[in-house]
């Protein structure tokens, strides 16, 4: 049992300091993506993309984190997203 | 526990109710002073309904399904959902609630997050993803991912209760994301060969590991194709199953492209779960004669869907939607999951709104061994909310 936490904690230690590192090699293309690019390329790997109007400002803020977890976002992703559907709102 | 129904029935009827009117009376409420980062909770999620008429019999009104999920924010990094799924079906009113998933979240950096609580397991991403009905293109979901064929519902346990790790890998212009989990793992039934794989207590020493990597190659994210393992011990301590192991691997694929001539969506997934038995024996209880058999099920399905575009002025062409599926489940000789089955579904879905859909169409499941064939008209209202 300690041997076996002992690897998940060296796991999550790893993936912990990979991602931060991580950051360094996103290419030119990807981190000037916009936030409707974003929006009409991950919103329809599962299903049809919601307008901007379809929920209010804070609703966003709430859906947008739900779906960082089921789509697996990143942090900028989520951001850009958010604020492309709430300028349009 | 009636009581404890009603008042969460009470409770969400009341915040759809409020939702509603405020959907009525403006078509769009005027946007509150936004980011400001306060407001915490959103209900959301889905419901359907069915009705199926299979060949040369009369059509019923079928399985209903209202399936709340709450979101509360509490903090930029942290949050907690869940779902809570309710399901009539099998000829009564009472299918009861089941909780999906009820998870606390933390973002730990801009690309991981953990989390620990009940979740639906990352294995392949139909249950995942893609089960509830308005994000499912087709009318039913495949045998061996939900739809209960014979006496296999699905696979993998589809909500377990651990603890993971999820999160991203950018490379280049492709992504890399994983999700890696433990939790309580599967329990053997050592007088059917079946496996229970919601189990809430562990019967063993041993904790189950599973776990998807799945790569996005294209920058635009369009393709992604996934790979899944699980394993886990299944005897009760001190039993002669005790170091058992079962083995699930999975591999999804996701390819959905806007093209002038349409919309393409293609997902598939493969799933084989494997049990070893070796020269051990189930014994039934009402017989109690020995059996054993490889305990080896797989399951598989592949689905396309094809959306029209606006032709020139006619916008409501671009509500339609083609989608045909086929799915296969094939089980081991003396299996008690049944027969060997496979299941052809073609069906034209009409998008009411981005969320909301009618669908209509034909299944056909063939049970191989016994050379036999059931069809059914069905038709599914479904709505995501």
């Amino acid at each position: 049992m300690k041997k076996g936490l002992a690897i998940i904690t060296t796991i999550v230690l790893y993936f912990i300091i990979s991602t931060e590192l991580t950051g360094c090699k996103v290419s030119e293309e990807i981190t000037n993506k916009t936030g409707v690019q974003l929006w009409s390329e991950n919103c329809i790997r599962c299903h049809n993309a919601p307008g901007p109007q379809r929920y209010s400002d804070n609703d966003w803020y709430v859906i947008l984190t739900h779906m960082r977890t089921v789509a697996i976002l990143t942090a900028d992703e989520e951001t850009k997203i958010r604020e492309f559907l709430i300028s349009g709102n | 526990m009636k009581r404890t129904y009603t008042l969460i029935v009470g409770f969400v009827l009341l915040s759809m109710q409020n939702y509603a009117q405020q959907d009525t009376n403006q078509v769009y409420p005027p946007a509150p002073p936004p980011a400001d980062n306060k407001v915490r909770f959103k209900l959301s999620g889905y419901s359907s309904f069915d009705f199926v008429m299979p060949q040369k019999s009369n059509g019923s009104f079928a399985q209903s399904t209202f399936a709340p999920i709450f979101t509360w924010r509490q903090s930029d990094k942290l949050f907690f959902q869940a779902e809570v799924e309710y399901v009539s079906e099998g000829g009564n009113y009472d299918g009861g609630f089941e909780l999906e998933f009820a998870t606390m979240n933390y973002m730990a950096n801009k690309h991981m997050t953990i989390y620990a609580g009940k979740f639906l397991g990352p294995l392949g991403t139909f249950q995942a993803r893609y089960h509830p009905a308005w994000i499912n293109k087709s009318i039913t979901r495949p045998i061996g991912f939900g739809s209960q064929i014979n006496d296999l519902k699905r696979l993998e346990a589809g909500s377990e209760a651990g603890a993971g790790v999820q999160g991203i890998f950018q490379l280049g212009k492709s992504k890399l994301t994983y999700n890696f989990y433990v939790a309580n793992g599967a329990v053997l039934d050592t007088t059917t060969g079946n496996m229970e794989m919601e189990s809430l207590s562990d019967n063993n020493y041993n904790k189950a590991i599973g776990g998807r990597i799945a790569l996005l190659p294209f920058s635009s994210s369009s393709l992604e194709i996934g790979l899944s393992g699980y394993t886990s011990k299944v005897g009760d301590i001190g039993s002669s199953y005790e170091n058992l192991s079962t083995n699930i691997v999975a591999v999804d694929l996701n390819y959905v492209k806007h093209l002038s001539i349409g919309t393409i969506d293609i997902k598939g997934e493969w799933q084989r779960r494997s049990l070893p038995v070796g020269t051990r024996y189930y014994t039934s209880p009402s017989d109690t004669i020995g059996f054993t058999y490889n305990n080896t099920p797989s399951v598989m399905y592949a689905q396309l869907a094809y959306r029209l575009p606006k032709i020139g002025e006619l916008k409501w062409t671009n509500d339609f939607e083609l989608v045909g599926r086929f799915a296969d489940m094939k089980v081991d000789k003396n299996s008690t999951y049944g027969l060997n089955t496979q299941e052809l579904s073609v069906g034209l879905n009409y998008w009411l709104n981005f969320s909301t859909v009618i669908k209509a169409g034909w299944v056909s499941q063939t049970f191989t061994d016994l050379n036999k064939q059931s069809n059914m008209f069905v038709v599914q209202a479904a709505m995501g909310f």
